[in-house]
């Protein structure tokens, strides 16, 4: 089901998807918060460095910022962010369960985190192991490849996959998984193993030869989305300009994804020109 | 627009006197290859005289992906006349870029 259209769409539910989506609010703009869960913030013990707020634990701030935002009629959902696609002049963002339409879309996700701590990986990166099947997928036209993961986002990137290579393994990587189609191997990963590219995938069993491996873990991080949307990177964090917009027009970023300190007060300054930046984006696009 | 080189042409264009040659490996349907197009641009723009850009559609050129190596999108080479100087992989800014060129 495709939801109606919206103003701006945004990814995560720490402090800078909350104030972007309180200030977009008070700029009269229909937004929608999606999250999957409360991220780096709620494994935090205290956080005390905030104006008019005592020592609080990441996990209540989080909850307050939620409970207001909730308050002034945004909604907060909890949902899986599998993909944004752009179409003509606006998004289309899909999750486990819906599809929404958004004119604009900001990526709150947090840290960018290491998609899978393997031996080999940054070796091979590129060189065998794939972030990206739309991307990197026709170099395996009718050849074997595994896939990593377990779940929903493993499934989306096995169809993009699957216009390639009907040859697939899945590695699950210790998750009890099954896949109707394609076979599953569950035994734990150790390690990606060749000389000038990948020759093979080593679990704790056995050793598999593959010359391409794609990554599909867990859920899609700020990372992956931005890689699949052309959102240009420096060092894991997003690049934005001034207005908190990324090379992508109408796709802009905020908080710790974008880099700098990982501080609750930073995040919400980039939440409130992020809310004020695409305002202003908006507002060109309708004169 | 950066021309793209085929199978057919490229020796003309990366040739024993070809001096500095930057190639995009890209396809119509990449996105992170899409946002390299117009940083590339800029560069071929910026650095005219220092060296040529094209673009090569590994959905079409395969074989010349093949020939280079390239196994992941977007790929960047420089060639020094026809060989081969670096690469680099994946989307940069327009400042990584020019800093992995080192001019």
């Amino acid at each position: 089901m495709v939801r109606f259209m919206i103003d701006t769409l945004i990814i995560g539910v720490g402090p800078a998807g909350i104030s972007a989506a309180i200030n977009l609010r008070k700029l009269n703009r229909t937004v929608r918060v999606i999250g999957k869960d409360t991220g780096q913030l709620s494994s935090l013990d205290v956080i005390d460095n905030l104006y008019g707020q005592g020592p609080i634990s990441g996990q209540m701030l989080i909850e307050k910022g939620i409970h207001q935002a909730k308050q002034l009629g945004i909604e907060v959902i909890t949902e899986i962010v599998l993909s944004i696609v752009s179409n003509l002049d606006h998004f289309i963002i899909t999750t486990n369960k819906n599809n929404y339409q958004s004119k604009t879309v900001l990526l709150a996700t947090g840290k960018p985190r290491v998609q899978i701590d393997l031996e080999g990986y940054e070796t091979f990166k590129s060189k065998g192991v794939h972030l990206c099947a739309t991307c990197d997928g026709l170099f395996y036209r009718n050849k074997p490849v595994a896939i990593i993961g377990s779940g929903v986002y493993l499934e989306q990137e096995i169809r993009t996959l699957e216009n390639y290579t009907k040859d697939i393994t899945i590695f699950t990587n210790g998750h009890d998984y099954n896949h109707d189609t394609y076979p599953t191997v569950k035994d734990s990963l150790c390690a990606f193993i060749g000389e000038k590219r990948l020759t093979h995938l080593k679990t704790s069993k056995n050793t598999y030869p593959f010359k391409g491996v794609f990554l599909a873990v867990n859920h899609p991080k700020a990372a992956e989305l931005s890689l699949k949307l052309g959102v240009i990177m420096t060092d894991d964090n997003i690049d934005v300009d001034q207005n908190m917009q990324t090379n992508i027009k109408g796709i802009f970023a905020a908080g710790d994804c974008i880099g700098g300190r990982l501080q609750v007060p930073k995040a919400l300054y980039n939440g409130f020109l992020a809310a004020h930046g695409i305002n202003d984006y908006l507002r060109g696009r309708e004169k | 627009m950066l021309f793209d080189l085929t199978n057919d042409n490229i020796n003309d264009f990366i040739n024993k006197s070809s001096g500095l040659v930057l190639v995009e490996f890209y396809t119509p349907t990449c996105k992170n290859c899409q946002s390299l197009l117009p940083i590339l641009e800029d560069i071929s723009d910026d650095y005219y005289g220092q060296l040529k850009v094209y673009k090569i559609n590994c959905e079409t050129e395969i074989q010349l992906a093949d020939t280079y190596d390239v196994f992941s999108l977007p790929t960047t080479i420089l060639f020094d006349n026809e060989l081969p100087l670096k690469e680099i992989s994946g989307l940069h800014s327009y400042k990584q870029i020019v800093s992995w060129l080192d001019l």
